[in-house]
Formats: structure tokens, sequence, C-alpha cells
């Protein structure tokens, strides 16, 4: 076998160790499946277009860094219109009320649900909410650091910020997360 | 339980549940996801992003532009900033950012080594 195609299957390989996680880091912070499929798709079409000759163990890192830019150039571009949209939405609220509250999808603690399939649903739609009230950044940290395992060293790469905003934006998530969700879950 | 012990407790609790979540994805997605490591694999043309195909022609998207361009300065010109107060310390950075990726990502690359050299050696 050549080595263009070892290198081929090793990034296939790679590629589909990542995905779902990928996926799922997308799509909290969107929103929207389709928005996560496109972002999900552009990440590992700038990690093999740039990076597939450099060594394995470097693919991590680089992936999730390529992740986190798209994932913030899609808040970036989004962000316009999500303000122009609460404008035009709040002209029908003669009272200007916000939209839905994220939280109004956390489970009833006192909820009898005998299903455990539906209590674990219910479980992460709330902890997916929670997760949708802290700032980018702050998600960002909470993602990389407390589910992907990364170091606050990776995280920075990834975060492409210091070690410093890292500790305090995790921080802050933790704290917020807790605040939303430990009633709930102990 | 000490405080730590209980923040271990939570942290175990969401990773787990962001797991399963992770495994639970329907086979729609999974297919997706597949075909799109295979296209990137290929090398193939990234399609068009999604949201720009409902402008069929290079005007229309120009004066929608133009238009859109109008009413948001209208927008910024007459209303005070609305909403999420407690998110716009943490979305300026993302906001003010002048970051663009296709240009700085090799030199990203290339700081990253120098740094992981710096640091493991």
């Amino acid at each position: 076998m050549g080595r263009m195609q070892q290198n081929r299957l090793a990034m296939d390989r790679f590629l589909a160790s990542v995905e779902r996680r990928a996926f799922r880091m997308a799509q909290i912070a969107t929103g929207s499946r389709e928005e996560a499929l496109d972002i999900v798709q552009d990440a590992m079409f700038g990690l093999v277009k740039r990076y597939s000759e450099k060594s394995e163990k470097e693919w991590k890192p680089l992936f999730f860094r390529i992740l986190q830019s798209r994932i913030r150039d899609w808040y970036r571009r989004n962000r316009v219109r999500r303000r122009w949209r609460i404008w035009l939405d709040s002209g029908h609220k003669p009272d200007g009320k916000e939209g839905e509250d994220p939280l109004a999808t956390l489970a009833d603690p006192n909820a009898h649900n005998p299903a455990e399939e539906s209590i674990l649903a219910d479980a992460t739609a709330a902890l997916d909410s929670a997760l949708r009230t802290l700032t980018l950044r702050q998600q960002q940290a909470f993602l990389l650091r407390a589910w992907e395992g990364m170091s606050l060293r990776e995280t920075a790469v990834a975060m492409k910020c210091s070690e410093g905003s890292v500790k305090s934006h995790y921080s802050r998530a933790v704290h917020a997360l807790r605040n939303l969700l430990e009633e709930y879950w102990v | 339980m000490s405080e730590e012990d209980r923040e271990k407790a939570f942290l175990e609790r969401a990773r787990t549940l962001l797991d399963k979540s992770e495994e639970d994805l329907d086979a729609n997605i999974l297919s997706r996801l597949r075909q799109a490591r295979t296209r990137a694999l290929q090398g193939e043309e990234r399609r068009e992003p999604r949201s720009w195909h409902w402008f069929p022609f290079p005007a229309a998207a120009g004066m929608a532009t133009a238009l859109v361009a109008i009413l948001v300065a209208v927008f910024y010109l007459t209303r005070p900033p609305v909403l999420e107060p407690h998110k716009s310390i943490g979305d300026l950075e993302i906001l003010a950012s002048s970051d663009q990726l296709d240009l700085y990502e090799d030199l990203d690359f290339y700081d990253w080594l120098a740094e992981e050299k710096e640091h493991n050696g």
C-alpha cells in the first residue's frame, strides 16, 4: 500500500473518530442540525486540504482549532441576523417580551417519568439549553475542557486565546451551569 | 459531600449525557457525516453555503444586500442595543476579532509549532 493511501486511511479513521463530537459541539453552538453539518464539513475540508501531510498527533488540536474558528465565523455572521430577527419579532409584541425562555425545556424535577430513555433525553435537552445560555467562549471552553478532555494549553490553542482566558471562561461556565442544572440532577 | 466532590459529580454527569447524545445521533446525521468525510478526503469542492441558495441572480442579491444595509443602519440608529446583556462582554471578544481563518491559518500553525517546540524543549 502506498504512502498516500495509508495517509488517506489514517485521515479517514481520524475524521470518523471526531465527527460525531464535532457535530454535537457545532449543533449546541448553532442550535441547528443543518448549520452544524455545514460547519463540520468545512472543518474536515480545512484539515484535509491544509494539514493531511502533518503528523497524525497534530491532527486533533488542529481539527478542533479549525472547528472552533468555523463556529466563531458562523456566530459573527449570525449575530447581525439574530439582532435583526429579534427586532422584527419585538415589533409584533407590544410589551417587548423576549422569545421563549431557553430554560423552559428544563425537566421538571417532580415529574414522574418511568422511561429511563425519556428521562435521559430530558436531561440532555436541559443541558443543551443551559449550554446555549452561556457566551460562546464559555461554551467552547466547557465543551473542550470538560467533554473533550483537552488540557488548558490545548484548549487555548483551539480557542485562539490565552490559557488565562480559558481558565476564566471555563470557571464561569461551570459556575453558571451548576446554578442552572445542579438542583435537577442531584 | 465537599464542594469539590459536588463539582466532580456534576461534571461527570454532564460528560455522561454528552457522550450519550453523541452515541444516539440518528442514522441520517451519521450518513451525512460519512458523506462529508468522503467528500473531504476526495478533495471535492464544497457546495455553496445553504444560506445563499435562495438568491438565484447576482442582481437580486446585490439589491437585497443594499436593502438590508439600509434597514440595518436604520435599526442601529433608531434603537438602543437590546437583549442578552450578560452575553455582551463575552461576545465582544469574538465580534471584535477580525481574524480571517483562510488568510492566517497557516501562520497560526507555524506559531503553534514554534510554541510547541518552546514548550517541550
